[in-house]
């Protein structure tokens, strides 16, 4: 018997003891025992009207020109989960999971709508609001005479970085996106396919459909695309946003079963787990990190045909065998995989590192599948997804909701304590297997394991792939190694040299190049799009640019500034505010090239007229009197990969 | 039983409810003041979300348990001024303390431990105390009734 047990049953007899002294001084006790039977037989009556009361039944809107939400097949919301669950509907409530998808209202919409006028690719948008509502006027700029046209904006799509406007095409539920987005950090509106690593002179993105076809699968909670005809969409979503049944499964039986609760305490008190819902925390590692790669993971359906896919969607459910419904494309699985690089070379070229190693963001599960944490650990030792992560901030966390918001972390998983949850004997002298200060970076176990070589939403991501670093890796892929990521201003040569001294790591067969200058200045000034985004992330990486110094980074930063793709361009503008020196400049990322030279050239002129050390860093091409080396610099630069890079984030 | 030990018993019921009576509007105020105070710091045990359920229960009980007091306070002046006695007396007497000590000691207590948006175990006394008051108050309007000298 627990304490809480004793405490109540104490507090019963002293309420009970009133009834006994009654019953002792009465000359019948027929009265007490009746009294106690009656007051049995009333709380017995109050439990029974509890359990037979119907469960609220929830009316979605139904406006005819989006996707609407119904409650069908057992999903029944979160907002019936919410009456039981305050704290974790409280926790995802806050999450960007939840805002995935929103209607438009004044609190989901966090664009600029004051009249803002917008120019892409000729084409001019005024975004207004208008009450409660939000609007966006297109018009031709070269065609006055063409009326514009006003759209009401509808649905949103995300809420932490950018932000995406869904509008009506008139055509039923079928909807296209604006081609404007509004970036947050900025705070500005950009053209759409600016967010995105996508070769020069991409067409505008032209999605009429999209939403219907492909976002709501994971943007929503059980999506029916219902696609019946180009023009003939009855998309319909169980609720808008990754919602509690997205991970939990259909809640209609858990919530009817648990409204008796005799069956509530019984189970509690019994600590027995309730099998009317699915819980991907105590699933095994496989079957929990399923239910998160039903989305983080690039893949193909099986085992659907299209009529049923495009009138149901995938209908995996949290708990269920999600190889049954999607072939997952990782080098683990060599034959799907290369049967995808001989049938869509672009497909796999789009998504992965030569090597087979996933190079964009939001596919975590694939990476997860090839790293030998998970693919060869087993029981309590096989790392899952919820290893590091936690889907409902954990009571007692004293983290500010929005640091746990931003990638949903567990408590202490931000550090090393993630990886010696099991590799306790590294944990125990840390130094001596990083030959690193302990309080450094370079202790991290990320950041050499987990380093930051995918890509996504401007930014450098975190590997998901664990793996230890080696110089072959970047000569045979491109990719960046951990160390010269770090160690910017180091050559690979440097870097085998003591990955081979610390761990016999065998030295590669290096260039003239690879061997006498910087790594990072390599894949800067000769790399392809994706390793130039990469490398103009890491040159505002502060732990970085702490290892490295940052008075030399100016110059390979500034022609990334006229870099032919937008991302690599914002990217580099926000890494060269940060270095020391540069301090604030007006550019436009998507503004005219001219002017973007212009600004390149002014910066150049400003850090060539302050002085800076040459001796010794040849490998930075700095002369003696620490001027950048043309001549070389020049021929780097000649010889850019230019290879058109589209990175499927 | 002659009138004067009847008398005695009445006078001693009347006290033992106005005394029990005045205690638990101090033991519940001071829950009260106990509240408030976690709302001025801010505690998030009490606040979150996450805790709602505390929070009601704690409300109920501070809210309940302060007019049960008041209400056995009025019980005892009530005694005073009617002609009652015997069992019907005893068991309206028994009845009242019994939900004043189950009745909010069972929120309180259901909300200790709290399992989501379930309350603890603490709160099947709740029904319980309920009830007791319910029979304690149904008996003492029985009595006022009887003793109406517009009814005799």
């Amino acid at each position: 018997m627990d304490v809480e047990a004793i405490f109540v049953l104490g507090l019963f007899l002293l309420g009970l003891l009133p009834l006994a002294i009654l019953a002792q001084r009465a000359r019948s006790r027929f009265g007490a025992v009746l009294a106690v039977l009656a007051g049995l037989g009333t709380a017995g009556g109050l439990l029974a009207m509890v359990a037979r009361t119907k469960p609220p039944i929830m009316i979605a809107g139904v406006p005819t020109n989006r996707p609407i939400e119904v409650h069908e097949d057992g999903y029944v919301s979160s907002q019936t989960c919410r009456s039981c669950h305050p704290g974790n509907y409280d926790t995802w409530h806050d999450s960007y999971h939840r805002t995935m998808t929103q209607v438009a209202t004044p609190e989901t919409v966090k664009g600029n709508f004051s009249n803002q006028v917008v120019h892409v690719e000729g084409l001019t948008f005024r975004m207004e609001r208008i009450g409660d509502e939000f609007w966006v006027e297109a018009s031709n700029a070269t065609n006055s005479a063409a009326a514009p046209m006003r759209n009401r904006v509808t649905l949103v799509t995300g809420s932490h970085h950018m932000q995406v406007y869904w509008i009506p095409t008139g055509a039923t539920r079928k909807l296209e996106p604006v081609p404007i987005i509004y970036l947050f950090e900025a705070e500005r509106w950009i053209p759409r396919k600016a967010a995105f690593l996508l070769g020069p002179g991409a067409p505008p993105f032209v999605e009429v459909g999209r939403w219907n076809e492909t976002c709501n699968s994971c943007h929503t909670t059980r999506p029916r695309p219902r696609l019946f005809g180009p023009d003939e969409m009855d998309t319909r979503v169980a609720e808008f946003g990754i919602a509690c049944e997205a991970c939990h499964g259909p809640a209609e039986e858990h919530v009817r079963v648990n409204r008796d609760p005799l069956r509530r305490y019984s189970s509690r008190m019994a600590q027995r787990d309730d099998d009317t819902i699915a819980h991907p925390g105590k699933m095994s590692a496989v079957q929990g990190s399923q239910v998160c790669g039903r989305c983080h993971t690039i893949g193909h359906q099986t085992a659907l045909t299209a009529s049923e896919w495009k009138d149901d969607g995938v209908s995996y459910r949290p708990g269920e065998d999600l190889n049954k419904y999607v072939s997952l494309v990782h080098i683990g699985n060599k034959a799907l995989y290369e049967h995808w690089e001989e049938r869509q070379p672009s497909f796999i070229r789009d998504r992965f590192w030569s090597d087979g190693m996933v190079r964009v963001s939001g596919r975590e599960y694939n990476a997860l599948l090839d790293s030998p944490c998970y693919a060869h650990g087993t029981g309590e030792r096989q790392m899952s997804c919820f290893s590091c992560h936690a889907m409902h901030q954990p009571a007692g966390d004293p983290r500010p909701r929005s640091e746990w918001a931003n990638d949903q972390l567990k408590p202490g998983m931000d550090g090393s304590r993630a990886c010696l949850q099991c590799h306790e004997d590294i944990g125990r002298d840390i130094g001596a297997h990083t030959h690193h200060r302990v309080d450094s970076a370079g202790s991290n176990c990320y950041n050499c394991h987990m380093p930051y070589t995918t890509y996504g939403l401007l930014k450098a991501m975190r590997s998901h792939t664990v793996s230890s670093p080696t110089v072959q890796s970047s000569v045979d892929t491109g990719r960046p190694n951990a160390c010269n990521q770090c160690h910017l201003d180091k050559t690979m040569e440097w870097s085998a040299e003591h990955m081979h001294r610390w761990y016999g790591i065998e030295k590669p067969q290096l260039t003239d190049d690879q061997r006498e200058i910087a790594a990072s200045i390599l894949w800067t000034l000769k790399g392809d799009a994706g390793q130039r985004a990469l490398m103009a992330w890491s040159m505002g990486w502060e732990p970085a640019k702490e290892a490295s110094g940052s008075d030399w980074l100016t110059p390979y930063l500034l022609p990334l500034l006229v870099d032919p793709y937008d991302a690599v361009r914002y990217i580099a503008q926000r890494s060269l505010r940060g270095v020391p020196g540069v301090g604030e400049f007006s550019y436009d990322f998507v503004g005219p090239e001219s002017e973007q030279r212009v600004v390149a050239q002014r910066l150049m002129v400003q850090w060539r007229s302050r002085p800076h050390p040459g001796e010794g860093r040849a490998a930075l091409l700095l002369d003696a009197k620490g001027q950048i080396r043309q001549d070389i610099f020049l021929r780097l630069f000649a010889e850019r990969d230019n290879k058109v890079v589209s990175l499927a984030e | 039983m002659n009138n004067e030990t009847e008398a005695n018993e009445r006078e001693a019921t009347a006290r033992r409810h106005i005394m029990a009576g005045w205690w638990a509007v101090l033991l519940f105020l001071t829950l009260g003041i106990v509240l408030e105070l976690l709302h001025g710091f801010k505690v998030g045990w009490y606040l979150n979300v996450g805790n709602s359920t505390r929070r009601l229960m704690w409300t109920l009980a501070h809210a309940h348990g302060t007019l049960i007091g008041l209400l056995n306070v009025a019980f005892g002046l009530t005694v005073r001024h009617l002609n009652w006695q015997g069992r019907s007396l005893a068991l309206a007497s028994t009845a009242l303390l019994c939900g004043a000590i189950l009745l909010p000691g069972g929120f309180f207590l259901g909300g200790v431990v709290i399992y989501d948006g379930d309350p603890g175990l603490g709160i099947l006394l709740v029904p319980v105390g309920a009830f007791a008051l319910l029979l304690g108050i149904g008996l003492t309007a029985r009595a006022a009734t009887a003793n109406d000298p517009a009814r005799k």
